[in-house]
């Protein structure tokens, strides 16, 4: 199957529209068309929608040799596969110019802003280091397949976990994730793309150009930049001359979508995390009540966005203050039989432990006690504090 | 309901009872009985006497004995005498290459427009719409068409000047093509518009103005999975923008 070719009719009237600051599917020249952020079930898999445009970019990561005069940096690299699946134009040959463009684009935006951490992907010095693959697949293009793409990385890779590593001298030991918690990459920054579409003249342009506007169109400016207003990356293709103040013009439109773009982003991570804790504590709550108290504990201890105890030996557990004061002080506690891992979910499960009929329903009464448990832990800190007060003033 | 028999054979009884139903490619639909006439459509196939589907949809019938399979695709398989919008991709002395969507480009003779001779033949470039009528279409050949009507008179067809060119499904543009098509009568009431609709799923519409034409264009497009009462409602948001336009105007 053939793409449509343009008429000369449609790109006349794709011109005029824009002149009259209107576009042919009733957007603004400023109007992104609506984005969606949706995650997979693994671990750094995210899937960007844009209108119609839809993208797809899973990361991985696997431990390889550094380069010997760079021994302590990692390695992250991206591949684009834009197949006939998006577009019956894009051929199926290696990588053709525009694959390459777009995977040098987003390139460019993440590694020269060094929005990844490549040091911290460091295991083993001049043995051993993490080398990130993100892989960026092209499911339809409705045009702007770029800022999808660009998206997708990032939140992909903000999504992934790495697995866990334990070092003794030179012996490397990987913890699987089912094993352990995974650790999410050292981030610095959300660089997100921002596309204008030109169309000969510099007074002409878009936001966010869609399949008939990409084709019509005389050339791009591709701005990269973070919520800070950083510019990371500016791309500009085509035959269109442009005057510096123009760029300037697109980079100032820029950063009020990518602070859009990344609160949006934010907000599905958060409401991500949020599902896949419900969803763990109802299938360990449906697996058995208490009984798998003992292993969940190290992970209830600390949430996924939590882990901070890489540093720490890996037996001794970071407990919440909260529950940590009220299980060493308050001698009332229900949950007090040994003050070495007691954390909140732990008294959560007794309370729990009856036969429920769905995950569903396990959901929502985890997620219930654990609000009455939250609450309850809030109240017994203030009592504390209340009691410290009295007794300093006695 | 059966036009010749005595009594209604059983197999035609079986036809009928399956109209207005859902079929699935493979479905047997019935037998051809001796001395029954019956008009075979779009959608069905013929093997010795047994009648199946050979396309998903509602098994449709139009009395008193014509039977086919209502169904949607965007992928458009040229047929003769369909009435098609076609973008010109390559042109030459004596023909015109334009593409309609199907597998293999239409071929329209530069002589197969009305008043043209050897000597003077139409100015028509690349990029140019075409509205034209199949003439040739079989899955052997490369399909041709003619921008004249039978007579030779060019009777609305040859090239659509201005306006916009989009795509819908074949199912739409079958019901846009249709004697009574709800958006287009109701946008009619409302706006001053100009519409070419081809069998191949491309539609082309001109009005006074670019936001006008924005407005029918989304239209059209919004109404693919619309009842007539949902497009009844869409109505009024529309007069809306159209008056805003005739405001800014």
């Amino acid at each position: 199957m053939r793409e449509t070719p343009l008429s000369s009719n449609e790109r006349d009237f794709i011109v005029e529209c824009i002149r009259q600051k209107t576009r042919f599917d009733g957007r603004q020249t400023y109007d992104f068309r609506t984005i969606s952020i949706q995650f997979g079930h693994e671990r750094g898999h995210a899937e960007v929608r844009i209108g119609a445009t839809c993208v797809m970019v899973k990361v991985s990561c696997e431990l390889v040799r550094p380069y010997p005069d760079r021994p302590t940096e990692g390695f992250i690299q991206f591949q684009t596969n834009l197949s006939q699946m998006a577009n019956p134009a894009f051929e199926m040959s290696r990588q053709t110019p525009l694959a390459v463009e777009m995977g040098r684009v987003i390139e460019r935006g993440l590694k020269q802003s060094r929005a990844v951490d490549t040091e911290s992907l460091c295991v083993c010095a001049g043995e051993q280091v993490w080398s990130v693959r993100v892989d960026m697949h092209a499911l339809n293009d409705d045009g702007n397949l770029i800022d999808a793409l660009a998206l997708g990385s990032i939140a992909a890779l903000k999504h992934f976990r790495r697995p866990d590593v334990t070092v003794l001298g030179n012996e490397v030991t990987v913890h699987p994730t089912d094993e352990r918690q995974g650790i999410p990459l050292s981030i610095h920054h959300l660089p997100i793309a921002v596309t204008f579409a030109f169309f000969g003249d510099d007074e002409l342009f878009v936001v966010d150009p869609n399949e008939r506007e990409e084709k019509a169109m005389a050339g791009r400016v591709t701005v990269t930049l973070n919520p800070h207003s950083e510019i990371c990356a500016i791309h500009k293709t085509g035959g269109v001359a442009l005057p510096a103040d123009r760029i300037v013009a697109c980079t100032r439109v820029a950063v009020v979508k990518v602070s859009a773009m990344a609160e949006a982003l934010q907000t599905a991570l958060r409401e991500d995390d949020e599902r896949r804790k419900v969803r763990k504590r109802a299938r360990e709550v449906a697996a058995g009540g208490g009984g798998g108290g003992d292993e969940s504990d190290e992970e209830e201890g600390r949430g996924p966005e939590e882990d901070r105890r890489r540093k720490d030996a890996p037996g001794a557990s970071k407990r919440r203050p909260g529950a940590g004061d009220s299980s060493s002080s308050s001698s009332s506690s229900s949950s007090s039989s040994s003050s070495s891992s007691k954390s909140i979910m732990e008294g959560v499960q007794p309370e729990t432990a009856v036969a429920v009929g769905t995950i569903d329903e396990a959901a929502a009464e985890v997620a219930a006690a654990l609000e009455r448990k939250k609450l309850k832990v809030a109240a017994k800190r203030k009592t504390k504090k209340a009691a410290a007060a009295a007794g300093k003033t006695a | 309901m059966e036009v010749d028999d005595d009594a209604p054979s059983s197999a035609m009884a079986l036809m009928e009872s399956k109209a207005d139903t859902v079929v699935l490619p493979g479905d047997l639909i019935g037998e051809v009985e001796e001395g029954v006439k019956l008009v075979i459509g779009p959608g069905l196939r013929q093997e010795d006497r047994l009648i199946f589907a050979a396309k998903a949809g509602i098994l449709r019938r139009r009395d008193p004995n014509r039977y086919f399979v209502d169904s949607n695709q965007k992928r458009y398989v040229p047929a003769v005498g369909d009435l098609v919008v076609g973008t010109v991709i390559d042109k030459s002395t004596d023909l015109f290459k334009v593409d309609v969507g199907a597998a293999l480009p239409v071929t329209v003779s530069s002589l197969a427009f009305e008043g043209a001779t050897k000597r003077n033949r139409p100015t028509i470039g690349e990029g140019a719409l075409l509205y034209c009528r199949l003439s040739l279409a079989n899955k052997d050949m490369e399909p041709e068409a003619v921008c004249t009507n039978a007579a030779g008179k060019s009777a609305g067809f040859g090239e659509l000047k201005g306006g916009f060119a989009f795509t819908v499904s074949l199912g739409l543009a079958r019901q846009l093509m249709g004697a009574r098509c709800v958006v287009l009568e109701q946008l009619g009431r409302r706006c001053v518009f100009e519409s070419a609709i081809g069998m191949n799923g491309r539609v082309w519409v001109r009005c006074e103005d670019v936001r006008t034409t924005v407005v029918v264009v989304n239209a059209i497009r919004n109404s693919e999975h619309m009842t007539s009462a949902e497009v009844a409602g869409m109505m009024p948001r529309l007069e809306q923008e159209l008056r805003s336009i005739s405001f800014k105007a």
